[in-house]
């Protein structure tokens, strides 16, 4: 059982939110900007650090792991990818490897590309200008992947790309997690999107956790009206009516 | 093997100075003075001394600094500059008393010493083309002021600015001109010429005032102290070579008004080299005489076209063009590697410690804003003359473009690149290091690239404190107006500065990450 907490500061960008997450689990955390759902997130590895209340991971308060070792123990994946753009494909993936002095760097790094669908090396040596959109959110996947990490942040990974590209990395990540079990925290503002990757949706207004459920809870029983007009506009009662 | 030099330099002009290295002989930048050095310096080898000659410093505050300083030993001065423009001296006196006053104040204030004069006057010559002269019917000042209003004054800066220049003769005589403009020496006798001003401040010796035969108005009512010529001697040859003083001294009152025009005119009109009208002043003073019949006369035609002369500059002598030049690029280089070894690790500190940077960044700036002339005259009395302070002068002009380009590249480089290192347990260094600086590489080049190129252009000002270089042909073109010269040193300066720009490009392109 992991059990994560933080409560309000100053600015209230987050307050008295209480959010457990179980090993292997992956929630989602559903919201509008400025809802405060990537605050949360980067308390996990410390690129945000709350003004009150704690922050546990096997029972271990983060702020008592130095941060960078955290991070280099915490799997990321950022919003645009955030490769870097003068380091081969190679070479982004086995980042935190390296960091971390890994013997097998090399083989963490290969591995990692074949989870992500690259089993054929074709793009070891790709710089990230020449890739698809859909191939660098693949290599950034495989890049916070490497190190086998037992969490993993995932900052809107899919939302700059187009529908198809999307659905297609979606499939991807669900099947790395029934090879990989990894505890996932997934931020999105698409509710269809969580609904699918998510054992259980958090969805977030404000600061503060509106409703907490499984997909099916959140469809069938919203807490508030928010969290109702939400499950409206993004059409899934139709869904369900439509026998999914 | 260029630093080793420029240390071995510093230490050479760092130490207390025995007597054992040569004297050191210099001028200011104009023709006569050119002449003078020459003469002391033949005189003194004639005499068994070992000469170094460094001609044309920048000007008088650049010769007495590092006269006074002993980093030359002697150069050729007036006793009328000495009073107003060092001393700060304006009480009008008589030549006799003007030479009493600068010898008693000199050796008490400074320890240096004016040898007995020359014999001959330079003093200013307000000057007015022939026919300017006739139709107003102008032969004193005093006529002068009757129709300056109507007229374009082309002087030097140094006149228009000194009390004892333009503002005091305007005061003196009630001169008003139309129009008044800051003209470069070398250039107001053209400009008068060719009828772009009116009327300009020439010296009386000056063999330009023949070659354009200009009318000289007479100074009637005695504004201008007396200009003796005479030698000014650092206190450290004062002090210890009476012999050289009387050398030296063997020259005073041995040349007249008329002579010393004739030798101005075979320098300025006739074109003849610097040694050689020096060589036969000296023969014909029947001071040395020359042993192997004519010296080799390396210019003793008529006076040659701007082509013929920069033909001769760049071919006949290619020689000492391709010494210039590794000079200058030695000058350049070196305080180019210099100012990247600093400027880059300093902007790479910036950058770790944002709150100083803006203002240190905008102190090299201002660095950069001291004009060349000025910075090389402070730091003559710290490091001399020659390479060394014109290496430190070069270092400090190439620190902004570095350390502002290093700190801008690498505090600005992609951000999504850096959030992302941070994000994934890169520490701020690891960060610095393979993130930050790769991606700012270019732009530190160009940084560089910015700086070598400024630097090519400002080493030719090194040629003012005697450090060499393309500056030389520039600054001795200048003062003899002879425009091929100083295109023999300006056209190789600009193509080097095009091929070191070319050369830095390649570099440029070659530092910029695969990938980008």
């Amino acid at each position: 059982m992991k059990r994560y907490q933080t409560s309000g500061g100053p600015v209230d960008a987050l307050a008295g939110v209480t959010l457990e997450v179980a090993s292997g689990e992956c929630v989602a955390l559903v919201g509008e900007s400025g809802s405060g759902k990537t605050t949360l997130l980067r308390c996990f590895n410390r690129l945000v650090e709350p003004d009150a209340g704690t922050i546990l991971v096997d029972d271990v308060d983060v702020r008592q792991v130095n941060d960078v070792e955290l991070r280099r123990h915490v799997g990321y994946v950022l919003q645009d990818g955030g490769l870097m753009p003068h380091w081969t494909v190679r070479r982004n993936v086995g980042l935190v490897p390296w960091l971390r002095d890994a013997p097998n760097a090399a083989t963490l790094a290969a591995d990692a590309l074949t989870l992500v669908g690259f089993a054929d090396r074709t793009f070891d040596d790709r710089y990230p200008r020449q890739l698809s959109g859909g191939q660098r959110q693949r290599v950034a996947m495989a890049r916070a992947l490497a190190a086998h990490p037992t969490v993993i942040l995932l900052d809107e990974p899919f939302g700059a790309l187009d529908a198809i590209t999307r659905s297609d990395l979606q499939e991807m990540f669900a099947g790395i997690r029934k090879r990989r079990p990894v505890t996932a925290l997934l931020v999105t503002h698409d509710l269809f999107e969580a609904q699918r990757l998510a054992d259980r949706i958090a969805v977030m207004r404000a600061g503060r956790i509106e409703h907490i459920g499984t997909p099916r809870e959140i469809r069938q029983a919203p807490a508030t009206d928010y969290v109702a007009r939400l499950v409206e506009r993004a059409g899934l009662r139709r869904m369900e009516a439509a026998g999914r | 093997m260029n630093l080793t030099l420029a240390l071995a330099l510093a230490f050479t002009v760092a130490q207390g100075v025995p007597r054992s290295r040569p004297i050191i002989v210099a001028s200011k930048p104009f023709g006569e003075s050119y002449i003078l050095c020459e003469m002391f310096a033949q005189l003194l080898e004639a005499r068994g001394f070992r000469v170094d000659r460094r001609p044309g410093l920048g000007a008088t505050e650049i010769a007495f600094a590092a006269l006074r300083t002993n980093a030359i030993d002697v150069y050729p001065e007036y006793t009328g500059t000495g009073l107003l423009a060092i001393l700060g001296d304006t009480t009008r006196r008589s030549p006799t008393q003007a030479f009493t006053r600068v010898a008693t104040e000199f050796r008490r204030q400074y320890g240096t010493r004016w040898l007995p004069p020359l014999g001959f006057e330079n003093t200013y010559a307000i000057s007015v083309r022939r026919e300017t002269a006739t139709r107003y019917a102008l032969r004193t000042l005093s006529d002068l002021a009757r129709v300056a209003p109507t007229l374009r004054g082309g002087f030097t800066a140094d006149f228009i600015g000194r009390g004892d220049g333009l503002p005091g003769l305007s005061r003196s005589y009630g001169l008003q001109f139309r129009e008044v403009r800051p003209l470069l020496g070398a250039v107001k006798y053209r400009a008068l010429a060719a009828g772009d001003v009116d009327v300009i401040d020439g010296y009386s010796t000056d063999g330009l005032i023949a070659r354009y035969d200009l009318a000289v108005l007479v100074d009637d009512r005695r504004f201008f102290p007396p200009y003796e010529a005479a030698a000014l001697v650092s206190p450290s040859l004062a002090a210890d070579d009476p012999r050289a003083i009387a050398v030296l001294s063997e020259l005073s009152g041995r040349i007249d008004d008329t002579m010393m025009r004739g030798f101005n005119r075979r320098l300025e009109v006739d074109g003849v080299a610097v040694d050689v009208v020096a060589r036969a002043a000296l023969d014909t003073l029947g001071l040395v005489v020359s042993s192997t019949g004519t010296a080799p006369a390396a210019r003793s035609s008529p006076r040659a076209s701007t082509w013929n002369s920069f033909v001769h500059e760049t071919v006949d002598e290619r020689g000492a063009l391709a010494q210039r030049t590794l000079r200058h690029l030695m000058l350049t280089s070196v305080s180019l590697v210099l100012a990247a070894l600093v400027a880059i690790p300093f902007g790479l500190v910036l950058e770790r410690r944002r709150r100083w940077a803006e203002p240190l960044v905008r102190t090299t700036g201002v660095l950069q804003t001291i004009p060349g002339i000025a910075l090389l005259a402070f730091m003559i009395p710290i490091l001399g003359i020659g390479t060394v302070p014109a290496l430190v002068a070069l270092f400090v002009y190439s620190l902004y473009p570095i350390v502002r380009n290093t700190y801008s590249g690498v505090r600005d480089a992609d951000p999504v690149a850096v959030n992302a290192g941070h994000a994934l347990g890169m520490t701020a260094g690891q960060v610095l290091r393979h993130v930050r600086l790769p991606l700012a590489a270019p732009t530190i080049m160009a940084g560089v690239r910015t700086a070598a190129v400024i630097n090519v252009g400002t080493a030719t000002l090194a040629a003012f404190i005697g450090a060499g270089g393309l500056g030389e042909p520039i600054v001795t073109g200048l003062a003899l107006s002879d425009t091929g010269m100083i295109l023999s040193g300006a056209i190789p300066a600009a193509l080097l500065a095009l091929l070191v720009d070319f050369a830095l490009g390649i570099c440029e392109r070659a530092v910029r990450p695969k990938g980008l």
